[in-house]
């Protein structure tokens, strides 16, 4: 006997980027952060370009995080696949990004058919999460999830399970017509981390060397090195999304606009703040998990007769 | 056993019901017969196994062509051109998805609908199995829209798993989405329900039963129509599906009327439900041949034994509880002793094949016209995935796809994807199914 | 989970009716609020909220409404003592006791405001015992759903829920088949061969099976009811001073005949010593399992597999060989009782036939006009030429096949209102009745008075149910009731290994059956304590099963009471036949024994292991290490303890008994060590001490039966509604020693069982007494 109203699970996060810029790695640092410390749960993780070093890289990504989970758990843990975005053919392979070059190596993933298309991943990651309590992460070109609000019954899953579509201003061109989209039709709030924003909070590059230390071939370390000279300092696009997307009532932002649409806008006053919880969220250590077991519906009839409703079953 | 001749039980007033009209001929005569200029039909059967397979003994570690085969596979490599494997098929909605336990309630009865089904002992709900999509209409021309079997008996008492219905694990199709069809067990059931209980029957007798049999069901259905009157909701459901299943055994009259196809199926009556195994199985096998040979029937789907079974296989010297050995927490034996049965059920399943493509049809064999799936609800047992189902598809569909391949597709690709696929080979087109986001397209020629 | 909660709800109320009023006038602040802001928020809070419960919402009184089924599962944990757990500072007693005091009060008075709700039973279809009493009751032909019909599905363990017993076109076919053999066979239109036949079942062919030392089986398909001479062949002859033996016969697991047979030499001089025994009797059609064998054969023992069947050294049994058909006189009884008047004479007669027909086909009197439609049936025969009887054979056929016949269809008066509740009528009553206690239609008796408008009259109605628990049909009761409860029926499913359990065949499966049955039939007719159930001192034995418990001086194939001396055996949880359906086929298993006494005893659900939780490595048991070291590795996991600490205590106190019941004292190579401790701190020793305990347990298995007992009477799963009325029951029954008649009257005098109320969600009820049944429409 549960109280559901009690028992929910914290947001799950869908994370969908370009894996292009060190921005993202380190919002996807942030989001192991978040889950390991049960503030967030990872839904899906998808890449909207071609990229499968990329894959590989959040592949290593997971096992690392994954490596302090000892016993029991450690025999049923299970990894959702990584969301890769079909290399359209004819269109030029994506160039492999020289971040991951270490990645490739020590990935389970090998090839293509190894990864997973990322608007069906996103579809089936979302029936598994509580209403309202989803919240999609976008970082580079909307392809993505353009093609999400395509899929037959897609929508309905949106409507019924996100609270809040959270998405970066750069890169998001990359794909104009796919961008144009997702703006238009995005059913649930949506909010922008404008250009500015990501500038304005830079992530430490000091930060590396200091706390990401704990591990000898920490890969989120490696990629910010393979990325970049050191040292350099790195905006923060996807982190600030991230962090929002998570943590919208704690104050870390103020947003302008309306409720529907609105942008992020830069407060000073949090500037030290934000910095300091994208280091601790990016470098926390891997925890051991548990295995999860969702909590059992109060009134189960109640919730299936909604899910009726409102779920695509059967044929057309 | 050794028998003195008898008269033949009750010479008249047995009912034909849906039975084929006997007596026996001699020769056979196929309702495709290799001389016949008909193009054949494509007909499509779903033989399910339990508690997921070792995937190690059963994915090759390559794609493309058919080589030599793992070793849960090995009874199919002399058939493996006419055999098409499947990577990475999916079906979320046998997850939890914030329903908890109970994989294995759920993947059977989502298997086929496509539907994650309501958590319930009670007010059962899926949704209507895509098999019942294509009898609902293939299946006017055959006098079975489908056939329902399965070679293992319902637990009698207690729960099933977890909070689901018997239901969900006794049934593979759904008519509706609340009235699974329950599969027929007895060898000597489905025989008499093929081809009568081996009776003569003079077209006298025949029309004499026909016109009883529909005076009664008129009878009846408009009986049921008074008795509806000042029922609630509940109540009226229950009399519809009586009427509808009236009418139903109606359309099979008309059909059987139509068609006298008169058939021999070249086997003794069976007695009952044989304890060996392999013997059932092949029984069952038989009668599916015939019954696809003379297009008495072009849907079939096939339970061989129930989720989370327990049934021990002494057959192969293996005591155990096939369900608890799944559990086997990596350690070798157990994994061993459930790779053997893995084996064993597809050994039984090749013997099938090899009779159906040793049958010649049109300008091919039997199976060449047939997909016959073979598959099951989980991939890993012990940990109860819902991915990279071990699938399979024995036949091409009419000529209609090029087999001995082994396909990988993305991961996460939903089984229903496939389905879709394959009401395309039934010409049945539909849009979506289930939680389909497309239809696999490389299964075509070339 | 609702029959849990139910339980819960149930503990809660009882409880409350007796502490509530005792308890000081506490308030929420001073009796509540400290314990779960200081105790209980330790894990249950917002970042944790273990086990889903985060207490921050039930800090104010009104959360005791709001939230009542969570408050009902921390209740039980509470008094459980299972909360708080190991290691958590437990608040004094007397606190403790404030607080549950409290709640159960506030759900004392919350439940004092509910109108009865009787609920709605849903039109439900026979299924296929029902179908085969009643058509053994109604025309006295002896009809197999069980071997015909599918397998009607069931639901909260039962296969009578309305709500889960569909119809499939294949099972339409079937009642057509059915409906056709039926009716011809009750007019004896099966007209039999000219000459018998004959047909033999020899070892030489292998058409035979040898089930156990001496005894064989073979599977007959009788084609016609009529009387059949069946002959033993028994090849071989023993010893000269040898002794005549018991040949015993069973049709379908039940033993129909004994008869002495001599086994030493016979005076005649041939090569070849043979000699057979044979009885005549009636068979009725279908397919049946014959089984032969001699009983009590002491001497068999002493042979070798090979000397067994060796003509020099032993007589056995190698064949049955069935001839007949023979015209036999039991099959017309069923023309009798259709044919109450010579169908010949006109359409009067057949008038009168159809309506007498309709009136108990349909469990009510016929309307003229469903009798006129039937008629049709024979206008259609004779104008084809047939003769008026084949017409009443066509109308008994349709019959058969009608939705009155098929299901039982409760009428309200008031089919749009919900709040209409209102009695059901006799009529309907009477086939409540007869449904629940005999699985069957109602007698002639129970229907003249429920057509008599007597039958709510509860002096008749008492007469009437004890009258019926005494009728040979309330063996139905002890089959389709205990045999779900206790899922005895599973032993006909369960394949436990030969060579583990060289034992295990047929004979001892069936004694095992039989034990159970005779035992709860006992505890009904004798209208023993429930009690009896766990911890009973006496069973029923026959030779076999005795050997098999190692009791002494137990002889031949009858079964009789036998007292119980020693602490190995008392009470259903000792009996072979529960033991063995609660273990895997090569072993036992705590967890699956456990499980069981949860769910079928003290009527508490365990949660399903979430599949990411390995399951316990019960399968290295025995070898690698003991039951007991692995459960304490397992259970070191806290994700696993929390159920297993409940569980497995209850499981271990059964680990006496092997995987078919059997008793030992070691497992592999370790002794069995049987003791436990249960999550309220009390422990046992032996399975002895165990029952002991359970006994202390007695109004929660009282609780546990009473809800079985109602599904299993309504055919429907039971609703937070039915609350006050299974209140009611239990304190009745606790009144009355915990008698098991009380409990059946109390049940047939319940609310559910004998009100009705049109099928629509429930709406809100106003207040009312709980759980009485108003006086009836019309009556005084």
């Amino acid at each position: 006997m549960q109280f559901p109203a009690a028992a929910k699970p914290p947001v799950g996060v869908v994370f969908d980027s370009g894996m292009a810029r060190i921005d993202d790695v380190l919002a996807l640092a942030m989001l192991h952060g978040f889950d390991g410390k049960d503030q967030a749960r990872i839904a899906a993780v998808s890449i909207s370009s071609g990229d499968l070093r990329a894959a590989q890289f959040c592949d290593v990504v997971n096992h690392f995080y994954a490596s302090a989970t000892t016993g029991p758990a450690a025999m049923f843990m299970h990894f959702t696949p990584i969301g890769l975005a079909d290399a359209k053919p004819g269109a030029k392979p994506a160039a492999e990004s020289a971040m991951f070059a270490k990645a490739a190596e020590g990935a389970a993933i090998k090839n293509f058919n190894d990864t997973a298309d990322p608007a069906t991943l996103i579809r089936n990651a979302l029936t598994a999460q509580y209403d309202q309590n989803a919240a999609v992460v976008l970082s580079g070109p909307a392809t993505d999830l353009a093609r999400l609000l395509d899929m037959y019954g897609a929508k309905d899953w949106i409507v019924r399970k996100v609270r809040l579509l959270c998405l970066t201003e750069t890169g998001m061109q990359a794909d104009a017509a796919a961008a144009a989209k997702v703006l238009a039709d995005w059913p649930t709030p949506a909010v922008t981390v404008g250009r500015e924003i990501g500038e304005a909070l830079p992530f430490p590059g000091g930060s590396i060397a200091r706390d990401f230390a704990y591990a000898s071939d920490h890969p989120i370390a490696e990629a910010y090195r393979a990325s970049q000279a050191m040292p350099y300092d790195a905006p923060s696009w996807a982190m600030a999304a991230m962090l929002y997307a998570v943590h919208p009532g704690d104050g870390y932002f103020k947003v302008s606009g309306s409720a529907q649409r609105g942008s992020l806008v830069f407060d000073r006053e949090q500037k030290e703040r934000i910095i300091k919880a994208y280091i601790e969220m990016a470098s926390a250590k891997p925890v051991p998990r548990k295995p999860r077991r969702p909590p059992e519906d109060k009134d189960k009839d109640k919730k299936n007769e909604k899910k009726d409703e409102k779920k695509p079953d059967a044929a057309k | 056993m050794i028998t003195k001749k008898s008269l033949p039980r009750r010479t008249f007033l047995r009912g034909m019901g849906t039975a084929v009209a006997l007596p026996f001929l001699d020769a056979m005569t196929p309702a495709f017969a290799a001389t016949t200029r008909a193009k054949p039909p494509v007909r499509m059967a779903f033989v399910y196994v339990p508690n997921g397979i070792i995937m190690d003994g059963w994915n090759p570690d390559y794609e493309g062509t058919l080589g030599a085969l793992p070793r849960i596979l090995k009874p199919l490599e002399p058939y493996r051109q006419d055999i098409t494997l499947f990577g990475n098929l999916t079906h979320n909605t046998g997850r939890a998805l914030l329903d908890g336990a109970g994989d294995h309630g759920r993947c059977c009865a989502s298997y086929l609908t496509g539907v994650q089904p309501r958590k319930t002992v009670i007010d059962i709900k899926a949704g209507v199995s895509f098999d019942q999509i294509v009898a609902n209409q293939v299946g006017k021309q055959t006098r079975f829209p489908s056939l329902e079997l399965g070679m293992e008996d319902a637990r009698q008492a207690g729960d099933c798993d977890s909070g689901y219905s018997c239901a969900y694990t006794n049934n593979l199709a759904w008519k509706s989405e609340t009235q699974p069809l329950p599969p027929v067990l007895d060898p000597r059931a489905l025989f008499e329900r093929l081809f009568g209980n081996g009776m003569a029957l003079t077209p006298a007798a025949r029309a004499r039963e026909n016109l009883y049999r529909r005076s009664i069901l008129d009878f009846v259905t408009d009986d049921t129509r008074k008795l509806e009157t000042g029922l609630g909701p509940t109540d009226r459901r229950k009399l519809d599906e009586y009427l509808s299943s009236i009418r139903e055994i109606e359309r099979q009259i008309e059909r059987a009327e139509k068609d006298n196809a008169q058939i021999d199926p070249h086997m003794e009556k069976p007695y009952g439900i044989p304890a060996d195994f392999a013997e059932h199985f092949k029984l069952m096998a038989d009668m599916m041949t015939v019954a696809f040979q003379a297009d008495l029937t072009r849907v079939i789907t096939f339970l061989v034994t129930h989720e989370g079974t327990s049934r021990p296989y002494r057959e192969i010297d293996i005591p155990d509880g096939h369900h608890p050995l799944t559990h086997h927490r990596n350690q070798p034996d157990l994994i061993e002793k459930v790779t053997q049965i893995n084996s064993y059920h597809v050994r039984q399943f090749a013997a099938w094949i090899a009779k159906m493509r040793s049958i010649p049809e049109g300008d091919g064999t039997l199976l060449d016209n047939c997909m016959i799936v073979y598959g099951a609800g989980l991939s890993d047992g012990n940990r109860h995935l819902h991915e990279d189902l071990p699938t399979l598809i024995a036949g091409r569909g009419g000529s209609h796809f090029k087999s001995g391949r082994r396909i990988v597709y993305r991961k996460e690709t939903p089984m229903c994807n496939l389905y879709l696929a394959m009401m395309d080979r039934m010409g049945v087109h539909v849009e979506h199914f289930g939680d389909s986001t497309g239809r696999l397209d490389t299964l075509d020629l070339t | 989970m609702r029959m849990n909660f139910w339980t819960i709800a149930m503990a809660v109320s009882l409880a409350g009716s007796l502490c509530a009023a005792d308890a000081p006038p506490a308030d929420f602040d001073s009796a509540v609020k400290p314990v779960l802001s200081k105790t209980c928020a330790m894990c249950h809070n917002e970042k944790l909220s273990s086990g889903g419960l985060n207490v921050k919402l039930l800090l104010s009184p009104d959360s005791i409404a709001t939230y009542r089924d969570g408050w009902e599962t921390i209740l039980d944990k509470l008094r459980a003592g299972e909360m708080p757990p190991k290691g958590i500072p437990r608040p004094p007693e007397p606190q403790m006791q404030a607080l549950i005091h409290y709640v159960e009060g506030e759900f004392e008075k919350a439940d004092r405001n509910i109108k009865p709700d009787p609920g709605h039973v849903t039109a439900r279809r026979l299924n296929r015992s029902e179908y085969s009493n009643t058509i053994h009751d109604l025309l006295d032909v002896d009809f197999r759903a069980e071997r015909d019909f599918p397998t009607d599905d069931s639901g909260y363990g039962f296969d009578n829920i309305a709500d889960v017993l569909t119809i499939s076109p294949v099972l339409m076919e079937r009642y057509l088949d059915a409906a056709e053999t039926i009716a011809s066979r009750a007019m004896g239109a099966d007209p039999l061969p000219k000459k018998p036949l004959e047909v033999q079942y020899h070892a030489k062919d292998k058409s035979i099976r040898r089930v156990d030392l001496g005894v064989i089986e073979a599977s007959h398909r009788v084609e016609w009811d009529g009387d059949y001479i069946i002959r033993f062949g028994m090849p071989g002859e023993r010893a000269a001073d040898a002794k005549p033996v018991t040949l015993a016969f069973w049709i379908d697991g039940a033993l129909v005949k004994t008869m002495p047979v001599e086994t030493k030499p016979s005076k005649l001089v041939y090569f070849d010593p043979y000699s057979e025994a044979e009885v005549r009797m009636y068979l009725p059609s279908g397919d049946h399992v014959f089984r032969a064998g001699f009983i009590d054969d002491d001497f068999v023992k002493t042979l070798s597999e090979k000397d067994a069947y060796n003509k020099k050294k032993n007589k056995f049994l190698d064949s049955i060989t069935f001839v007949g058909p023979f015209p036999s006189d039991v099959e017309r009884a069923s023309r009798k009782k259709i044919l109450i008047c010579d169908p010949k004479s006109g359409q009067a007669c057949v008038d009168r036939i159809l309506t007498a027909l309709a009136h108990r086909a349909y469990r009510r009197p016929a309307t003229r006009a469903e009798v006129a439609s039937l008629a049709k049936f024979v206008a259609l025969a004779r104008s084809r030429g047939e003769t008026t009887e084949q017409g009443v054979q066509l109308a008994i056929e349709a019959m058969l096949v009608t939705p009155q016949f098929l299901f039982r269809i409760e009428r309200d008066p008031n089919p749009t209102d919900a709040l209409d509740v209102h009695r059901i009528s006799d009529i309907e009553l009477a086939s409540r009745l007869s449904y629940f206690l005999w699985s069957s239609m109602p007698d002639s008796e129970l229907q003249g008075l429920a057509e008599a408008g007597k039958l709510h009259d509860p002096a008749v109605l008492d007469a009437q149910v004890k009258r019926m628990m005494a009728d040979r049909r309330a063996a139905a009761f002890a089959a389709n009731f205990a045999g779900q409860w206790l899922e005895i029926r599973n032993l006909d499913v369960v394949k436990p290994d030969p060579d583990k359990f060289p034992e295990w065949g047929p004979e001892l499966r069936d004694a095992m059956k039989t034990e159970t049955r005779l035992f709860f039939e006992y505890v009904l007719r004798e209208n023993r304590p429930l009690s009896d159930f766990i911890d009973a001192k006496y069973t029923f034995l026959n030779a076999r099963l005795a050997k098999f418990y190692g009791i002494p001086n137990v002889t031949g194939p009858d079964f009789r009471r036998v007292e119980l001396t020693t602490g190995q055996r008392g009470g259903l949880l000792s009996q072979a036949s529960v033991l063995t359906v609660s273990s895997y086929p090569t072993r036992t298993s705590v967890v699956l024994r456990g499980k069981y006494v949860l769910n079928n005893i003290l009527g508490s659900e365990i949660p399903p292991p979430p599949p990411d939780v390995p399951a316990l490595d019960e399968s290295a048991v025995g070898t690698l290490m003991s039951l007991r070291q692995q459960m304490e590795k397992h259970r070191a996991d806290p994700m696993c303890a929390s159920c297993h600490n409940k569980m497995d205590p209850l499981g271990f106190g059964l680990e006496n008994y092997n995987a078919i019941g059997k008793w030992r004292t070691e497992d592999g190579k370790f002794p069995v060590d049987s003791s436990g401790t249960l999550p309220n701190g009390k422990s046992f020793k032996t399975p002895d001490e165990m029952r002991a305990l359970l006994m202390t347990g007695l109004p929660q298995f009282s609780r546990c039966l009473t809800e079985k007992m109602l599904t299993y009477a309504l055919g429907r799963g039971l609703h937070p509604y039915d609350r006050a009325a299974v209140n009611a029951i239990n304190r009745d029954l606790a009144a009355s020693g915990y008698r098991f008649q009380s409990l059946i009257f109390d049940i047939v005098h319940s609310a559910p069982f004998q009100m009705g109320r049109a099928d629509a969600p429930a709406p809100a009820r106003v207040a009312g007494a709980a759980g009485r049944v108003p006086a009836p429409r019309g009556a005084s």
